[in-house]
C-alpha cells in the first residue's frame, strides 16, 4: 500500500522553512566550533537549524517548506550527503530544491547547480509499478565533518498528508534547534497530538489565520531501548491530523474515526461487482454449507485464483481496483484482494468489512481520542453468529482466519456504511503459541547420535518458522528449511516429513531423522553433551543503564522438551545436571534430568507470558533470560572404560 | 563513439537474410509441462524456465535488434514473482511487438489469458532508462508463463549479453547472433555450464545486385542447473554461465578497415600508452614540477624519492567518486578524484623526479578476471603506478590509505596486470605480497568454580589488519560496543585497540574477560575447552560437492598460543591428543597441540592455507580437512582434585 511509503518518508529526514541565511556569501555559517560539547556525544549527526513550514492554503492545497542545516560527523551520517524530494505527479509537486555545503570551518563548498539534480522513478521493493518519484543530488563531500544546509518546497493537491514533527528521528541525532510551524485558516485548524513534548509551543490568530508554532531545542542523542515501542518512546513527536480534507479529488472529515471511515466507504463504493460467471461459480461451490463454511471456502478459492502484485495507481493509492478487474487479471494488492474477497462474500448474502490496519510485530497504538492515519494494510473483518473472521488475502499459504504477528492484537479501523468504527483484532494465548518436541536420540560407542526428531510446531511457532511456506513443497525444499531452522551445530539430515494437521489455529508436525557426528565430544575416557539438544535461547537483551520506557512481551510463547537417550552399556554417569526452576512474572521455565535404567530423559519448557512490564524490572528480565541461557547449556558426562 | 559509414551499408542492403524463428511458436504450449508438478532434475526449483530464445540481427538500419521468447513453468507460489515482468532498457530504445500469455489447466482443457495492451506500465525510470514492465495474469502453482518482444537498440556497438544460468534451472537456452559478416564480434564465454551446441555457420544473401555474407552464431545449452552461490568466489559474473560480445571490427568491402578492437593485449597496451586520455596525459605533468621538487627536497635516493611521493599523494588525496574531472590542475589543486585519478598524478609525479613509471590497467575482484584472450579496454577497471628504480620494481596504488609502500590491496590481487608501454608492454603478476595473518595469546586464570579469567591479545597482520583499519576507520567505538553486545555472557573488563589509525603501526586488540562459559566445575571434576576463543565451531563448506573453485585472494595463517593456569589442588586428568592435518601439495596445514606444564596447560594451534585458489577436485579434501579441525576443537580438558 502505497502510505506506507508515505509515512516512511514523513518520518526521515525533515526539517525546513523561510529562506536561506541572509548573511553574506564570505561569511563562516555553521562553523563546527559553534556546537556545545554535549551535543557531540555519540552523534553522527547534529541538526544546527531545522525550520519546517506547513501552509494549508485551502482545503484542495497545502504547502510544505523545509529548511535544515545539518553536521555530518562521520561516515554514519554521510548518505543524508544525497538530498531528495519525493513528489508524485497526481498529488504533489517539487517548488523548490536547493543546496548549500560547508567545509568545518563554515566556508561555503559548493552550491547544488539546477543541472546536478537527477530525477528518478521510486519503484521500489515488491511494488511493480507505482507514480512516486524522487528528485536527488549528491553534493560534495568535504572532509568530516562538514554542513550541508538544504530548502524543499513542496505543493501537496489536497490536506490528507501532513508530516509528523519529528525532531530526532533516529539514535545518534542531537538537536541545537528545530521547529515546526503551521499557517491554516481557522475553518481548517488542524487537530494535533504531542508525545514527550516538552519544547515552547505558541498559538496566534490574526486575520483567520491560525500560526501554531512548536520549538524544540539542545536535544542530546537518544537510545532506543529493547523490547520498546521504538524510538517514540523516548523522543518528542508531534502528530497532525486534519479535520476536514480532500485527497484525490474526494472529500472527507477526519475529525472522528467514524467520519474518516465514510472517506474510505466512498471510495470504495461500487466496486464489489464480480462477473455472472464467478458469482455462479462461488453460488455453486457454497451450496448447502453453513455460513462459517461458506466465508472458507470463498477464502480459499480467492487465494488459488489470485496472487499479490502491488502496482499503485488512482486517488494516490489508497482506492482499490475493482473487484471485476481483479476477476479477470487474477492479482492486485492488499486493498484490491480484501475487496475482491469482500465483494465475493457480498454476493452469497455474507456481509464483512474491508479494514484498515498497521502490519508489522510492534505497531503503533491508536487512540480512540486522536484520529490519524497510521495505517499500511487492509485485512477483511466478517462476523459471523458465533465469532468474527478475519481475512489476510494477499497470501496464498495463510491459513484461514489467522492473523499472527503481522496482524493480531491491535486496532483496526472497519470500513462500514455507517462510518468507520476501531475495533481489536484477537490475541493469541499462550497455549495457542505451544511447541512441544519429543526426540529420541541414541548414541553409539564413539559419541555419535542418531536422532528421531518430533516436533508440532502450533500457532505463532507455525507461521514464525515459516512452516506455511514449506508444508506443501518437495522434499529439497524441506530439507533446505530443516538445514536452516534445526539448531544443531553439526548434522546430517536423512529425511524429513512435515505434515500439516489442518485445524483452524495453524498447526504443522514436523518429524525428522538426523545423525550427529561426535555430539558427545571425547577426551580419554570421558563423553560430554548437553542433553538439551536442540532448544536454545538465542536472543540476547543488552543492558540499558536508567531505562526510560516500558517493555513488552506481546506474542506469548510455549516450548515444551522431551528427549530421551540410549547409550551402550558401557557407558557410565559420572555427572548430571542440576534440575533448575525459575519462576519470574515475564514466565516460568524448568529444566531436569533423570536416569532411569541406562536410559536418559530430559526435561525442559520454556514459558514466556504476555505481558507489559514497567522499566524498572528490565534488570529481572536480563536476568531470567541469562539464567535461562545457562541452564540450557548445561552438561552431563559420562565414562566407558573402553 | 564509432565513426562508421552506417549510410554506405545501409545503402548497399536494405534487406537481410530471413530470419530466424524461435523453435516453438507463441501459444503452443505442451499439456505435459502443464501438469508437471515438480521438476524431477531438481525438485527444490519453485519455477523452471522451459525456454529462453533469443535472436539478434541487423535491422533495417543497421540498428541492432533482439527478439526474445520466453517460457516459465511456476511450480510454486514461491516464484510467483517471476509473473511480474520488467524490462529495462535505454530510453531511446524500442520495444516492440510485446505478447505475453498465462496458461493453466481448467478441467483438462489449456485456458490462455493474454496480456492487455493497456496492462503494460513504461517507467521512465530515469534521465537514461526506462523500464517497461507488466504482471501477467491468473498466474497460479502449475501455470506456464509466456512473454515475447522485441527491442531496437539503436547503435550497433553492443550487442545484448546472454545468460544460459538463471537463480532457477533452465532447460532450453538458445541464443542466435546473425550479423553481416563486416561487422567483427569477439565473443567470451564464461561459466562451468557445457553448452550443447556451438556453431557458426555463413550463409549467402543475394541482395540488389550485390551479395552479402552473413555469419549466424547459434548457442544452445540444455538442463542448466540452478546458480547457487557458495563461500568464497570473487564474484559471481565469474562464475555463471553466460556470453557476451565486442565490437572487433568492421571490414566493408572497398572501405577503409575498422578497427575496434587491438589485435593483442599487447596492442591495446600500445593504444592506451599512445592514448591522449591515457599515456600521453601522463606526459603532461610539468605543472606538478615545483611540488615534486618541494618533496623531494634534499633527497638523493630513487627509493626516497619514490616513497616521498607515494606518501605524499596518499595521504594528501582523497577518493571522492562524485568529483568528476578531467582538469588534472583541478585534480591536484582540490585533492580529491577517482583513485585513477589519484595514480596518475603519482604516476606524473615520479616521472617528473625522474623515475621511470609506467601505468598498470587491472581488473579488481570485484570487477572479474580478465579475458586470457580477447583485449578488450572493458576487461580493466583500476590503474595502479609501477616505478622501476635499477632493478628492482615497485607496484603501487596512492589511492588507498592503508597500504604500506610496494603493497596493493587485497581487491587488486586477480590474476594479472597490464603495464602499458609504448616500447615494452607486458603482464605483470598481482601477487599477494602479503597473508592473512593473525596471531592470538592468551594467558588464563581458572578458578575452583569453573570462572575462567582470560588476557587476550590479537595481532593481525597483512590484508586482514588493513581491512580492519578501512572499515574501522575512526569507528573503533561501534567495533567494541557490538562486542559487548555480541558477548553477553562475558564480563569485559578492558578492550582496546591500537594501531588503527595509523598505516605504519602494526593493530593490536586487547582485551580481558570473565566467563563461566569456557569452564565447569562438576564436583570435583573441571571441564575446559582449552579453545578460549578462536575456534572454528562449524565448517564453512557445507555442501558436499561443488561447482566452482574456492578462492582466498591471499594465504592464511593463524598461530595461537595460550597458557591457562589451574587452580590449586587440581590435576589434569585428560588432555587432547596432538594433531597434525596437511593437505596434498603442502595447500595447507593444521597442527594442534594441548599440553600441560606444572600448574599451567599450553594450547598450541596453528592453520595454514598456503595456496590462493583451490579447484573443485580439490574440494573435498578441503572440507575434510576443516572438520577436522573443528572436532579436534571441540575437545575438552578434564582436572580432577587431588586427592
Amino acid at each position: 500500500m502505497k502510505r506506507l511509503i508515505y509515512i516512511w518518508l514523513m518520518l526521515a529526514p525533515l526539517a525546513g522553512a523561510l529562506a536561506h541565511d541572509g548573511k553574506g556569501r564570505d561569511d563562516p555559517k555553521y562553523p563546527v566550533s559553534d556546537i556545545a560539547p554535549e551535543l557531540l556525544e555519540d552523534a553522527h549527526l547534529v541538526i544546527r537549524k531545522s525550520e519546517e513550514l506547513f501552509t494549508i492554503k485551502s482545503i484542495g492545497e497545502t504547502v510544505y517548506r523545509q529548511h535544515y542545516v545539518y553536521t555530518i560527523l562521520n561516515d554514519k551520517a554521510d548518505p543524508l550527503r544525497q538530498v531528495s524530494v519525493y513528489f508524485d505527479n497526481e498529488t504533489s509537486k517539487v517548488e523548490e530544491f536547493e543546496a548549500w555545503v560547508y567545509d568545518a570551518k563554515g566556508e561555503e563548498v559548493d552550491k547544488m547547480k539546477k543541472s546536478e539534480i537527477k530525477e528518478q522513478s521510486y519503484v521500489q521493493g515488491g511494488n511493480l509499478f507505482d507514480g512516486i518519484r524522487l528528485m536527488y543530488s549528491n553534493l560534495t563531500k568535504p572532509d568530516y565533518p562538514y554542513t550541508i544546509e538544504v530548502i524543499t518546497e513542496k505543493t501537496y493537491y489536497g490536506t490528507l498528508n501532513m508530516p509528523q514533527f519529528a525532531p530526532q528521528w533516529s539514535e545518534n541525532i542531537s538537536v541545537e534547534s528545530s521547529s515546526y510551524t503551521i499557517l491554516a485558516p481557522s475553518d481548517l485548524k488542524p487537530r494535533y497530538r504531542e508525545n514527550n513534548f516538552d519544547g515552547e509551543f505558541t498559538e496566534k490568530i490574526e486575520a483567520d489565520i491560525v500560526k501554531m508554532e512548536w520549538r524544540v531545542s539542545n536535544l542530546q542523542t537518544v537510545e532506543t531501548e529493547p523490547l520498546s515501542w521504538g524510538i517514540r518512546e523516548v523522543v518528542p513527536i508531534v502528530e497532525f491530523a486534519p479535520n476536514k480534507f480532500k485527497y484525490g479529488g474526494y472529500e472527507g472529515d477526519m475529525s472522528t474515526w467514524k467520519s474518516f471511515g465514510e472517506y474510505f466507504w466512498q471510495l470504495n463504493e461500487g466496486r464489489d461487482k464480480i462477473s455472472a460467471k464467478t458469482a455462479q461459480e462461488i453460488d455453486r461451490i457454497t451450496q448447502g454449507l453453513s455460513n462459517r463454511e461458506k466465508i472458507k471456502v470463498v477464502y480459499e478459492y480467492m487465494q488459488n485464483r489470485t496472487r499479490y502484485v502491488s502496482i499503485q495507481l488512482g486517488i494516490g493509492g489508497l482506492q482499490p481496483f475493482e473487484a471485476l478487474m481483479v476477476d479477470e487479471v487474477g492479482y492486485g494488492d492488499c486493498k484490491a484482494l480484501t475487496n475482491y474477497t469482500y465483494s465475493l462474500l457480498k454476493s452469497v448474502g455474507i456481509k464483512s468489512y474491508y479494514s484498515l490496519i498497521e502490519a508489522g510485530m510492534y505497531p503503533d497504538p491508536v487512540s480512540p481520542d486522536f484520529t490519524v492515519d497510521p495505517f499500511n494494510h487492509v485485512i477483511l473483518c466478517v462476523p459471523t453468529e458465533s465469532d468474527t473472521v478475519w481475512l489476510e488475502c494477499t497470501s496464498q499459504k495463510n491459513p484461514f482466519n489467522y492473523l499472527g504477528t503481522f496482524t493480531s492484537d491491535r486496532s483496526t479501523l472497519l470500513i462500514t456504511e455507517n462510518g468507520g468504527k476501531l475495533v481489536r483484532t484477537p490475541r493469541y494465548k499462550l497455549s495457542d503459541n505451544l511447541r512441544s518436541r519429543n526426540v529420541q536420540v541414541k548414541f553409539d560407542e564413539s559419541g555419535n547420535a542418531l536422532i528421531f526428531e518430533s516436533t508440532a510446531y502450533k500457532g505463532l511457532h507455525y507461521s514464525t518458522s515459516y512452516l506455511n511456506q514449506v508444508v506443501d513443497q518437495g522434499d529439497e525444499i524441506k530439507k533446505k528449511w530443516a538445514r536452516k531452522y534445526t539448531d544443531l551445530a553439526n548434522f546430517d539430515l536423512e529425511s524429513i516429513n512435515i505434515k500439516d494437521v489442518k485445524t483452524e489455529l495453524p498447526q504443522a508436525v514436523v518429524k525428522m531423522k538426523m545423525t550427529s557426528q561426535k555430539y558427545a565430544s571425547r577426551t580419554g575416557k570421558r563423553f560430554y553433551f548437553q542433553p538439551n539438544l536442540m532448544s536454545h535461547v538465542e536472543d540476547s537483551f543488552k543492558p540499558v543503564e536508567d531505562r526510560k520506557s516500558p517493555f513488552s512481551i506481546k506474542y506469548p510463547l510455549a516450548f515444551v522438551d522431551t528427549i530421551v537417550y540410549d547409550f551402550p552399556s558401557s557407558f557410565q554417569v559420572e555427572y548430571l545436571q542440576e534440575p533448575v526452576s525459575i519462576e519470574t512474572e515475564f514466565g516460568n521455565y524448568s529444566s531436569h534430568v533423570q536416569f532411569v535404567q541406562g536410559r536418559l530423559t530430559y526435561f525442559r519448557r520454556l514459558e514466556l507470558s504476555y505481558g507489559e512490564y514497567s522499566p524498572d524490572k528490565y534488570d529481572d528480565f536480563i536476568e531470567f533470560i541469562e539464567k535461562v541461557k545457562d541452564a540450557d547449556k548445561s552438561k552431563v558426562v559420562f565414562t566407558t572404560k573402553t | 563513439m564509432l565513426r562508421c559509414s552506417v549510410l554506405l551499408i545501409a545503402l548497399m542492403v536494405s534487406s537481410l537474410a530471413k530470419a530466424q524463428e524461435s523453435p516453438s511458436k507463441f501459444g503452443e504450449i505442451s499439456k505435459k509441462n502443464l501438469e508437471m508438478t515438480i521438476y524431477p532434475k531438481d525438485s527444490s526449483a519453485g519455477a523452471v524456465v522451459l525456454m529462453d530464445w533469443g535472436y539478434v540481427n541487423f535491422d533495417y538500419n543497421f540498428e541492432v535488434q533482439l527478439q526474445r521468447h520466453i517460457r516459465i513453468k511456476i511450480l510454486n507460489s514461491t516464484k510467483f514473482d517471476l509473473a511480474d515482468i520488467k524490462i529495462p532498457h535505454y530510453r531511446k530504445d524500442r520495444v516492440e511487438k510485446l505478447e505475453a500469455a498465462t496458461y493453466n489447466l481448467v478441467n483438462c482443457e489449456i485456458v490462455a489469458d493474454e496480456l492487455d495492451k493497456d496492462d503494460i506500465f513504461v517507467d521512465n525510470y530515469n534521465e537514461y532508462t526506462k523500464h517497461t514492465s507488466f504482471a501477467l495474469k491468473n498466474v497460479r502453482e502449475g501455470s506456464i508463463i509466456e512473454y515475447t518482444y522485441r527491442v531496437n537498440y539503436g547503435s550497433f556497438s553492443q550487442i545484448p549479453p546472454w545468460y544460459f544460468q538463471r537463480e532457477i534451472p533452465t532447460m532450453h537456452s538458445e541464443y542466435y547472433v546473425e550479423l553481416p559478416e563486416a561487422f567483427e564480434y569477439k565473443k567470451v564465454m564464461r561459466g562451468y555450464i557445457p553448452l550443447a551446441d556451438a556453431v557458426t555457420s555463413k550463409k549467402n544473401m543475394r541482395y540488389q545486385g550485390s551479395t552479402i555474407m552473413l555469419t549466424t552464431q547459434h548457442y544452445v545449452a540444455k538442463d542448466v542447473p540452478a546458480f547457487i552461490s557458495e563461500p568464497h568466489l570473487t564474484t559471481k559474473e565469474d562464475y555463471i554461465s553466460k556470453i557476451y560480445f565486442e565490437l572487433y571490427a568492421i571490414n566493408i568491402p572497398g572501405s577503409a578497415y575498422n578497427r575496434y578492437m587491438p589485435n593483442s593485449y599487447g596492442d591495446l597496451a600500445y593504444n592506451l600508452a599512445k592514448d591522449e586520455d591515457f599515456g600521453k596525459r601522463l606526459e603532461k605533468g610539468r605543472f606538478l614540477r615545483d611540488e615534486t621538487e618541494k618533496i623531494t627536497a634534499g633527497l638523493s635516493d630513487d627509493l626516497e624519492k619514490t616513497k616521498a611521493i607515494y606518501h605524499f599523494v596518499q595521504e594528501e588525496f582523497e577518493v571522492d567518486v562524485d568529483f568528476e574531472e578531467t582538469n588534472y590542475k583541478k585534480i591536484f589543486d582540490e585533492r580529491r578524484g577517482y583513485s585513477m585519478d589519484l595514480n596518475f598524478i603519482l604516476i606524473m609525479m615520479l616521472k617528473e623526479a625522474g623515475i621511470e613509471t609506467e601505468p598498470v590497467v587491472i581488473s579488481t575482484r570485484q570487477h572479474g578476471l580478465v579475458h586470457p584472450l580477447y583485449p578488450s579496454f572493458r576487461n580493466f577497471n583500476y590503474v595502479l603506478a609501477l616505478a622501476t628504480i635499477g632493478e628492482e620494481s615497485y607496484l603501487l596504488d596512492a589511492s588507498d590509505k592503508f597500504l604500506d609502500f610496494n603493497n596493493i590491496g587485497s581487491k587488486c590481487l586477480n590474476g594479472q596486470g597490464l603495464v602499458v608501454s609504448e616500447t615494452n608492454p607486458r603482464w605483470i603478476n598481482l601477487r599477494p605480497t602479503m597473508s592473512n595473518m593473525k596471531m592470538t595469546t592468551a594467558n588464563c586464570t581458572l578458578s575452583e568454580d569453573g570462572t575462567m579469567h582470560a588476557d587476550i591479545k590479537i595481532d593481525r597482520q597483512g590484508y586482514i589488519a588493513m581491512n580492519f583499519k578501512r572499515d574501522r576507520d575512526d569507528e573503533d567505538d561501534e567495533y567494541l560496543k557490538d562486542f559487548k553486545e555480541t558477548h553477553t555472557g562475558w564480563e569485559i573488563e578492558k578492550h582496546e585497540i591500537s594501531g588503527l589509525e595509523s598505516r605504519e603501526e602494526s593493530l593490536v586488540e586487547k582485551y580481558s574477560f570473565t566467563s563461566e562459559e569456557h569452564a565447569e566445575s562438576l564436583g570435583d571434576i573441571i571441564y575446559i575447552n582449552p579453545m578460549v576463543i578462536g575456534r572454528y565451531e562449524e565448517n564453512p563448506f557445507k555442501l558436499e560437492e561443488r561447482i566452482y573453485p574456492v578462492n582466498y585472494g591471499a594465504p592464511v595463517k593463524e598461530v595461537i598460543s595460550y597458557s591457562i593456569d589451574i587452580p590449586e589442588g587440581y590435576l589434569v586428568d585428560e588432555l587432547p591428543q596432538p594433531v597434525a592435518v596437511a593437505l596434498p601439495d603442502n595447500a595447507g596445514k593444521f597442527l594442534y597441540s594441548v599440553s600441560a606444564v606444572g600448574n599451567k596447560i599450553m594450547v598450541n594451534s596453528q592453520f595454514l592455507i598456503n595456496k590462493v585458489e583451490f579447484s573443485t577436485e580439490e574440494y573435498p579434501y578441503l572440507r575434510a580437512f576443516y572438520s577436522q579441525i573443528v572436532a579436534k576443537q571441540a575437545e575438552q580438558v578434564v582436572l580432577k582434585k587431588k586427592t
